[in-house]
């Protein structure tokens, strides 16, 4: 029945949910599968021809799911089985008959499916059952997981309230809500006697996003994407796109949303990152956003606790090692060419002396760079205007030198204004203008002085060459040499006369010419006792009254 | 020998080997897989004179194997010193994924498109008015956010941001009073730089003006040599400075104090690479030949921080690549070859 309902419609799945009356809730009864089936790690459509053989291997394939999960279900030997089937697994079928890894995703969902109960009100299913009305659900992969907690893949669901329990089709298309979708279904199952009111019950519509080419998996926290949902890409299974803070600092892309393109099927992944996992990983996080998240949901929950459970009991198979999930990333299978860091162990490993460290690094930042250089040169040899390294180079210590020469320059200006006085401004015009001002002032100040000089010694020349005095036993000698004077001699002579000295001869020249003509005198006498002194005269005395006599203006030598 | 037991425990299907006749440098994943599972890898080559090479790889996941194509590799004046892919995000300038763009910094910023079985020249960005001179580029990165932007960094101080779209320079900024040499973009308008002045600095294309120092290098005027902003966690950014063996984590919400640095080399750190996939993870390569890969704590030991794992090459590593289309491979490269670790 529901196969052939499914079929019918192209849908790809259709679920029966059985009302079980002593436990008060609606139990998955029954399904058929016919979605895409993943074959040799390869998505094949199912072609919906119906053609005897695609019904039988549909029909298989929804057998071998079921099997499958109850073998999984049983091996984990927690006794999930709350679950009413129609007909009980006789003996657990061999694993190798379908293994996890060869599910598509639509495949997984509807496995899912397989462990879900709804009470009445609760869900999609439980809301048709207690409306009694069909419930439409369109873009369900992104509705509210309130609503619709096991929104993963199908994007639209039906429910439609039938017989004892609520039949469930979905489909990956999107489709339009649509009356007669629901009659023929109905048709299907239970002829004309229920008549359902034919209006359209609830119908929700999400925003839903342009379309997708591939089926993908989003589960969406209820407070919807304001934030860049992260992507881990383990496995091309399941994808979990998990809403988490994003650092303030990143710049989300302008679309807003990130939905990793599956790329499915093509690498042979095992089922790996789970959706648990990853749930449970972060609901371990001491991150409080992340936590609440998986409080907040019970579908959620639910859902994870599901897939744990298989994947767990999957592992227990003995299968080959799930490929570790984000957090246990890079723990070594023995697939991995790294090996576990352990201090003890890595001291023995000899290290490699190396002499010149980074050398390729720094080859590349710091040589490579000027080679270029070089090359140009090697190209442009005749071209004169060429700005080659080299040139750069010499540039360079050119400027270097200017700067030096510019340095040394005011230094030296700096110099020259300490050593200038009454210097008002800074600037070198200035500093050099008041220079040459006080250069000036000191050339006559000099000028001025030497001329006095001169003219002091030169004054003096002229009136006093030398006095000689010599007394020996009496016997006087004189020689006296100077400037010429009228009655200069007679003067002498006198002088003498009154000192006491009896001059006994005279001799006497000239010398030098002009104005400087000189007189040379040599006297001689006898010194005598006078009546105006006591004693006999001195030397001393003799030249000093000579001195009085020959320069009557000036101060006498000392 | 602890050496030929880690060469052991390299068995084929957890690394893949390429031996080059040269030695490698420069080393980019694409962003883009071709059809039927196969990513394009292109080395550089580090030779000191004027001819060097440009080599396209071509790696199966699947299979495990490294394969060059003859067909796909170009000459290229004097060693690349970045080669890098056009990122991941999908625009106006990627029509379909048999065709990459690939890009190299040299004396100038060029642009190459990746074909089926040839390489084009695409274009050659120069700034200088002079024809003749160049200000020869140490780095350069794409802005994944916005990837119509390349910002490339030169012995000049000044980094320059590109609008490749159009052909024609965005900005140039005077960055550093010494050369720069490695740039790292965190948004859209966002970048950073390092350089031989031993300063890290971001730059907001928004306020061209001014620049925030978030790190000195402690002994002053040591060179940073390389930069990686965290895209997982725009928060945090590493850097490593010249003959050192630290890993210098920083929190740009908290300037001039690392976070945290990572001091297990026994050898001068020469490349890091954030995890594509996680916020908490890093890796970092060095002379003592060995890549450790570190989990960022939330609280540091007393002892300081230990790797989580490591592996060990034959020789000095060189460069380091952690590509995020491939997670779970790590690139490196050391003497003239380039291995694909399984991480």
């Amino acid at each position: 029945m529901l196969q052939a309902a499914v079929q019918s419609l192209h849908w790809t799945y259709t679920l029966f949910w059985k009302f079980s009356p002593q436990q008060r809730v609606l139990k998955w009864s029954d399904g058929f599968y016919n979605g895409e089936i993943k074959v040799r790690r390869t998505v094949e459509a199912m072609d919906s021809s119906s053609s005897s053989e695609e019904e039988e291997a549909s029909l298989q394939r929804t057998n071998q799911l079921r099997d499958l999960y109850y073998d999984l279900l049983l091996s984990d030997g927690s006794g999930q089985g709350d679950i009413v089937a129609n007909e009980p697994p006789a003996t657990p079928r061999p694993w190798a008959a379908l293994s996890p890894e060869d599910l598509s995703e639509s495949e997984w969902y509807y496995l899912m499916c397989v462990s879900f109960s709804f009470p009445p009100g609760v869900g999609l299913p439980g809301k048709a059952y207690a409306k009694e009305q069909h419930v439409w659900l369109e873009g369900a992969n992104e509705a509210d997981t309130k609503i619709f907690s096991r929104a993963i893949l199908a994007k639209t669901v039906v429910c439609i309230p039938l017989l004892d329990g609520v039949v469930e089709l979905g489909t990956t298309d999107m489709v339009q809500e649509n009356i007669n979708f629901i009659n023929h279904v109905k048709s299907f199952f239970i002829g004309d006697h229920h008549t359902l009111p034919p209006k359209h019950a609830l119908s929700e519509n999400s925003a839903s996003n342009p379309i997708l080419q591939e089926p993908q998996l989003l589960l969406l926290d209820s407070e919807t994407a304001t934030t860049v949902p992260r992507v881990f890409t383990q496995s091309n299974l399941m994808e979990l796109v998990m809403a988490e803070d994003s650092p303030a600092a990143a710049g989300s892309p302008d679309d807003g949303s990130y939905l990793l393109d599956s790329g499915l099927g093509l690498l042979p992944l095992e089922p790996a990152l789970s959706v648990v996992e990853l749930l449970h990983g972060e609901c371990d996080n001491s991150e409080a956003e992340t936590s609440q998240l998986c409080m907040e949901q019970e579908g959620h929950t639910h859902y994870s606790k599901t897939v744990s459970t298989i994947l767990e009991g999957s592992s227990g198979h003995g299968q080959p090692d799930s490929l570790p999930s984000v957090r246990r990333l890079l723990v070594d299978s023995f697939q991995s060419a790294f090996a576990r860091w352990s201090n003890g162990a890595n001291n023995c490993h000899e290290v490699p002396v190396v002499e010149n460290p980074q050398r390729l690094l720094k080859n590349i930042l710091f040589r490579v760079p000027y080679l270029h250089g070089k090359q140009k040169r090697h190209n442009n040899t005749n071209n004169s205007s060429a700005q080659t390294l080299e040139q750069l180079d010499l540039i360079s210590s050119h400027v270097a030198a200017e700067r030096r020469r510019r340095e040394k320059l005011n230094e030296k200006f700096m110099t020259l204004r300490s050593l200038v006085p009454y210097v008002t401004k800074m600037d070198k015009a200035s500093i050099l203008g008041d220079t040459i001002e006080y250069v000036k002032q000191l050339h006559e100040k000099v000028k001025k002085l030497e001329e006095e000089d001169e003219g002091r010694r030169s004054g003096k020349k002229r009136k006093e060459r030398a006095v000689e005095v010599s007394v020996i036993e009496g016997e006087v000698l004189l020689e006296v040499e100077c400037v010429e004077r009228e009655g200069l001699l007679l003067d002498l002579m006198k002088t003498l006369e009154e000192v006491g000295i009896e001059v006994t001869g005279v001799k006497s020249s000239f010398k030098g010419d002009g104005d400087e003509r000189v007189v040379v005198v040599e006297l001689r006498g006898k010194v005598k006792k006078i009546a105006k002194r006591k004693n006999k005269i001195s030397i001393v005395e003799v030249k000093k009254v000579l001195h009085n006599t020959i320069n009557p203006h000036h101060h006498p030598l000392p | 020998m602890d050496n030929t037991s880690q060469e052991s425990q390299l068995q084929s299907e957890n690394s893949s080997t390429y031996e080059s006749t040269y030695p490698l440098y420069a080393m980019a994943i694409s962003s883009s897989s071709t059809s039927s599972n196969l990513q394009r890898i292109a080395v550089g080559s580090f030779i000191e004179e004027y001819t060097n090479r440009v080599d396209i790889l071509s790696f199966n996941a699947e299979t495990l194997t490294l394969r060059p194509n003859p067909s796909l590799s170009f000459d290229h004046p004097y060693p690349p010193t970045k080669l890098m892919f056009h990122p991941s995000t999908p625009s106006s300038l990627l029509r379909h994924s048999a065709v990459d763009l690939l890009a190299t910094s040299g004396d100038y910023l060029r642009l190459w498109e990746v074909r089926e079985s040839s390489v084009e020249a695409l274009s050659l960005f120069n700034n200088s008015k002079t024809s003749e001179f160049c200000a020869p580029l140490t780095s350069f990165d794409w802005n994944d956010i916005d990837p119509k932007r390349i910002g490339t960094s030169s012995i000049d101080t000044t980094c320059t941001i590109w609008d490749i779209e159009k052909g024609v320079v965005e900005t140039q900024l005077i960055a550093h009073d010494k050369e720069v040499y490695d740039i790292a973009w965190g948004e859209a308008r966002v970048f950073s730089s390092v350089s031989a002045d031993g300063s890290v600095r971001i730059f907001d294309l928004r306020d061209k003006e001014h620049s925030t120092i978030i790190y000195e290098s402690p002994q002053p005027d040591t060179p940073l040599l390389r930069l990686a902003w965290n895209k997982q966690d725009l928060r945090y950014m590493a850097t490593i400075l010249m003959d050192s063996n630290k890993v210098v984590i920083l929190d740009i919400r908290s300037p001039t104090m690392p976070v945290a640095e990572l001091e297990r080399h026994r050898g001068s750190v020469s490349a890091i690479a954030w995890a594509p996939q996680s916020s908490r993870h890093i890796c970092s390569a060095g002379d003592d030949a060995q890549a450790l890969i570190w989990e960022l704590p939330t609280v540091a030991g007393p002892n300081g921080i230990d790797p989580m794992s490591v592996y060990s090459a034959g020789c000095e590593i060189n460069q380091l690549q952690w590509s995020a289309t491939q997670p779970d491979w790590i690139a490196i490269a050391f003497a003239n070859k380039m291995q694909l670790l399984r991480v």
